[in-house]
């Protein structure tokens, strides 16, 4: 039982990692209809970012996620600038922006290697003290507990951002339905804007975590597989659907931890992706997604 | 050839088609008409198999079509060309004729492979016979161009030509002559009539320009939220009395306060405002003007162009000729954030509240540009002018009845202080008496100074609560004046019945 | 003759991919010819490629029937993909067929059969340049033919506008899962081949990138006509060999020719051209 708990806090852990990456690509998906395939390649500039301060500058760890966060904000920008806004001009299809965001996912990984070269890197073993907590049979690290708070502090603030704000509710306005925004003055290419920023930035965050708890994990490549683990999240949980991204996230991350504890782990993967074809195949909405006003 | 027997269609809790039944005999040509939203394209895609009734029956040539998909439907012989045109049209006119051909044709794969003398044959059979079909339709000289590229009206031909290729037996155009000029028009009933003498063929048809329906249909039947009201010879249901009313709406008994004579200063000009989508030119040339103190309403038939002109003023759509002005200021062809920003409210048609946010946070969607610190206390002014609303407060906009959505969705529109509150159809979808509520409302906003410009399907009730009205057809003002004069004028009749 | 030789020994391994390419290309070509994006090809591709190869190398059968029975599962593998995916629209069925990448990717990085993360090594190399090229010609007339046939219109139709297509009398669902058997029958030929020019077959090739480089072929070609994809498939093999010294920007060319492409040449690098030729033929 005490295994089972204990994983059940590593999977925990983990699976705000997951919820958080997830975010991003919900907030796009809700108010643009795509699917933001660079996503997973911004997670990678986050983290590698982050080492850069950590290694370079000796930033502390508050400084270094705060650079991420807002460098990866403006990375998320220049994406829509460059990719996106071009083809919502040409109205483009929506496989039309999948297609470059693949691309934009390339060229990122690319300049990624450049800067950094393609060896994995770690972070600097001072950045999180390694401490533990026992309790009740379960061990926690220091690391785990400070995951998990970025992780619950980004998502209060995200929530507090959408239901507080004017910003926040322009956006839930833009994706539930833009036609209507637009008469309530709400101007679209700015809130889309801010979207991007908003949605890299939980996302380089998310790579910057990811970081800290898997040793040797930081390279240009490393968003190879949350990008599709991302996707799997959001799919379970529902497209657009906030909520329904953490949830998906969390199942995600506690799934790969018990399947790896269970079954074989070379399976992990496996798994996950036999479960997104299957939920795919039979409830394309996900667990929370709904209909959305421009659907029909 | 065609039966409906008490045909049903619900969508949650909307009837969309109410107990519908008639019969088409063979050779005929019937016509189904009625407003906005009575529910014949959705019986249309009943009759075709892309819905399924949830009550009735629906029987072809002896045969009951239930439950059969479309591709089953067709191949029955029920062809139809669709309201919003569904062509393919990134292949030539040609291509679109020949892939309508698809179940006359047998070549299989093999032979194609092969080239054999069955595909050969039946390649140069089809060619030709799309050649004919084209001639036919009077696209003969453009059967190289791609179907986008072809003028509206030449596309709708294109799509019948692509229906006749199927051979069918059964032909349903749904609004044929939508977008056309009188001209095509004339063309039009002319290519109808010789399907039928020509081809044998029986035709159901779905239109809303009168001219054409009472000059070719032999019979038609009359749909209002979603029931039959009339059946029978075109020259008998354009004088029913129940028809006039489902399309002009119905008087109220009282008498209204007689509105104050009113025109201050100009609110908003429009002027010679010509607007389309796509290749599709609804407004030509259209002038309005809204004065100060003004309830101005602007009626006519489905499909004339009125949300069209509400778009253009709000930006939605650019014009593509003449000028709109706001208090003197030009806003034709601005972004809809900066005409909010000047002080135009658009309530849309159908409401369309931001369903997933509560009551307050729409009204507080409606304050977005505003930067004053009097927003909160609009609020509660706001709650308290309709309390209903007040009441509901917290609850998610998209559980209110239509009624309460057409509030919140007028008070979301006052919620910016605009100089000019334009409403879209307010009355659409609404019991009758909700709809006095809505009118009462909107004559208590005006008395306290709102310029108001009303689109209303509902002719009688708005133009008891207007100033001035202005009548559009088929995209042109054809005649303006006094409300109170234009009540009883025949031309309001005629634009909308014909 | 001789230089030709010559300078087809140095490059021939170069020379048979590309036409392995071609064919890859082909295959997703195929699917978006009735509007469908798979991105399952380059998992496709491996089934017939395992197959093909652990019939020659452990049972010594002969090469036809190898890439018969290679491109047969693949294509029967297709089909099963395919039948539930016709619900799905655009980019959910995308991320459906990636999914379903990863599952192949995944078994074939576990099962005994296929040699695990290693794979498999020591196929015997039976392919040469008329056996590549030669299904290559063979699969690019099927196209050819393909395209001004009736199941070829059926497939543009349905691109265009299933909707429409339905109301036309076309069986959507048959043509559909058509489509996917086609697709899955080339990439398993394209698999089987190229192992046996390789000799060997390891679980990444059914991985992401590989799933990106097949759409890249066709996107780059344009998939206005079959010519698009072959074009695509060869250009893009050779020319990052040709371009060797830009080695280290492979990935960002990649990345820009997609996005570049996708904005300003929507239907490829053939649109040029084409554009008028397209036109004639119908």
């Amino acid at each position: 039982m005490t295994v089972f708990l204990q994983q059940l806090a590593n999977g925990i852990s983990l699976g705000s990692v997951y919820a958080l990456f997830a975010l991003g690509f919900t907030l796009v998906f809700g108010v643009l209809e795509i699917i933001n395939l660079a996503h997973a390649a911004v997670l990678a500039v986050g983290a590698l970012l982050a080492y850069t301060l950590f290694t370079r500058l000796g930033a502390g760890l508050i400084p270094a996620l705060l650079g991420a966060f807002i460098g990866t904000g403006l990375l998320g920008i220049v994406i829509d600038f460059v990719a996106f806004r071009p083809l919502r001009i040409r109205q483009a299809s929506r496989l039309a922006s999948l297609i470059t965001s693949i691309g934009i996912a390339l060229i990122l990984v690319n300049l990624a290697q450049i800067l950094w070269g393609a060896e994995p890197l770690s972070y600097p073993p001072g950045v999180v003290p390694l401490r533990f907590f026992t309790g009740g049979g379960l061990t926690v690290s220091l690391l785990q507990i400070i995951t998990l708070a970025t992780t619950v502090v980004l998502l209060i603030g995200l929530r507090l951002l959408l239901t507080r704000t004017k910003i926040g509710m322009a956006i839930r306005a833009v994706a539930e339905n833009p036609a209507t925004a637009s008469l309530l003055g709400m101007p679209f290419d700015r809130v889309v804007m801010f979207t991007f920023f908003l949605s890299s930035a939980l996302g380089g965050v998310a790579g910057v975590l990811v970081g800290m708890l898997l040793q040797g994990s930081v390279s240009p490549f490393m968003g190879n597989t949350y990008g599709l683990k991302g996707l799997a999240a959001i799919i379970l949980g529902g497209m657009g659907d906030v909520t329904g991204a953490v949830l998906g996230g969390l199942i995600m991350g506690i799934g790969e931890i018990m399947i790896v504890q269970y079954l074989n782990s070379s399976y992990r993967d496996g798994v996950a992706f036999g479960l997104l074809f299957l939920v795919l195949i039979i409830r394309p909405t996900g667990l929370l997604g709904q209909r959305r006003s421009r659907e029909v | 050839m065609l039966e409906c027997d008490d045909v049903s269609r619900t969508f949650g809790g909307l009837k969309a088609v109410d107990r519908v039944s008639f019969t088409v005999g063979e050779g005929e040509i019937f016509g189904l008409i009625g407003p906005n939203g009575a529910g014949k394209t959705t019986l249309f895609n009943i009759i075709t198999g892309l819905l399924l009734p949830t009550a009735g029956r629906v029987r072809f040539r002896g045969n009951d079509l239930n439950g059969l998909g479309p591709d089953d439907v067709a191949a029955r012989g029920v062809a139809r060309t669709f309201q919003n045109i569904r062509l393919f049209r990134e292949m030539s006119a040609l291509e679109n004729v020949i892939v309508g051909q698809h179940l006359r044709t047998r070549a299989s794969l093999l032979d194609a492979m092969v080239a054999s003398r069955a595909y050969r044959v039946e390649e140069a059979r089809v060619r030709v016979r799309a050649r004919e079909l084209l001639d036919l339709v009077g696209l003969g000289g453009r059967a190289g161009e791609l179907g986008r590229h072809l003028p509206y009206g030449d596309q709708r031909r294109l799509e019948i030509a692509r229906a006749l290729a199927m051979e069918p037996r059964l032909l349903l155009l749904d609004e044929p002559a939508a977008g056309m000029n009188p001209a095509e028009t004339q063309a039009l009933m002319v290519l109808i009539s010789r399907l039928r003498h020509e081809m044998g063929l029986t035709i159901l048809l779905i239109e809303h320009d009168m001219k054409l329906v009472m000059g070719v249909c032999d019979r038609i039947a009359v749909l209002n939220f979603g029931k039959k009201i009339a059946d029978g010879a075109p020259q008998e249901v354009r004088h029913d009395p129940a028809v006039v009313e489902a399309y002009l709406g119905s008087r109220t008994g009282e008498a209204r306060t007689a509105p104050r004579t009113a025109g201050g200063e100009p609110v908003l000009d429009v002027e010679a405002v010509s607007a389309g989508y796509g290749p599709v030119e609804v407004l030509h040339r259209v002038s309005i003007r809204v004065r100060e103190g003004q309830i101005v309403t602007l009626v006519g038939a489905n499909g004339a162009g009125k949300t069209t002109l509400l778009r253009t003023v709000s930006g939605l759509v650019k014009p593509r000729a003449g000028q709109i002005r706001l208090r003197g200021a030009a806003i034709a062809g601005a972004r809809p954030d900066r005409i909010v920003a000047a002080g135009v409210a658009h309530v849309p048609e159908g409401r369309q509240v931001l369903a997933r946010m509560t009551v307050l946070e729409n009204l507080r969607a409606g304050a977005y540009q505003r930067r004053d610190r009097a927003v909160e206390r609009d609020l509660e002014a706001m709650l308290e002018r309709f309390p209903v609303l007040g009441e509901r407060r917290a609850q998610v906009a998209g559980t209110l009845s239509g009624g309460e959505q057409q509030m919140l969705a007028i008070a979301r529109g006052l919620m910016s202080q605009p100089r000019l509150l334009m409403l879209d159809e307010p009355s659409l979808g609404l019991a009758p008496i909700v709809v006095e509520r809505i009118f009462e409302i909107i004559q208590e906003l005006n008395a306290r100074g709102v310029p108001i410009l009303l689109v209303e399907q509902n002719a009688h009730l708005a133009l008891e609560v207007a100033h001035w009205g202005y009548v559009l057809e088929t995209g042109r003002i054809v005649k303006d004046g006094p409300a109170d004069r234009l009540r009883g004028d025949e031309a309001v009749r005629r634009a909308y019945l014909g | 003759m001789t230089a030709v030789l010559s300078f087809y020994n140095a490059y021939s391994t170069l020379i048979l991919f590309s036409g392995v390419a071609a064919l890859l290309a082909l295959s997703i070509y195929v699917t978006l010819m009735a509007g469908q994006l798979s991105l399952g090809n380059a998992a496709l591709a491996t089934i017939g490629g395992y197959t093909a190869a652990i019939l020659t190398r452990d049972h010594h059968a002969p090469l036809g029937l190898a890439l018969a029975s290679g491109a047969l599962l693949a294509t029967v593998v297709a089909v099963i993909i395919g039948f539930p995916s016709l619900r799905l629209r655009g980019v959910y069925l995308a991320i459906a067929t990636l999914a379903f990448g990863e599952v192949v990717r995944v078994a074939a990085l576990n099962l005994k059969i296929t040699g695990g993360a290693l794979g498999l090594v020591g196929i015997p190399a039976l392919a040469g340049f008329w056996h590549v090229y030669g299904v290559l010609a063979v699969v690019a007339f099927f196209f050819y033919r393909l395209e001004r046939s009736r199941v070829g219109r059926a497939f543009a139709a349905i691109r265009e506008d299933e909707t429409a297509a339905q109301a036309i009398g076309i069986r959507v669902t048959y043509y559909k899962v058509l489509a996917f058997a086609i697709a899955g029958f080339v990439s398993g030929l394209a698999g089987g081949l190229s192992v046996h020019f390789t000799y060997v077959i390891s679980p990444a090739q059914a991985s992401f990138a590989e799933a990106v480089n097949i759409l890249t072929y066709a996107v780059f070609g344009g998939t206005a006509t079959f010519l698009g994809p072959v074009v695509g498939g060869i250009a893009l093999t050779v020319l990052p060999e040709a371009l060797r010294f830009l080695k280290e920007y492979r990935l960002l060319l990649n990345g820009a020719i997609l996005v570049l492409v996708t904005i300003y040449l929507p239907q490829g690098i053939l649109t040029l051209p084409l554009g008028r030729w397209r036109r004639a033929r119908m």
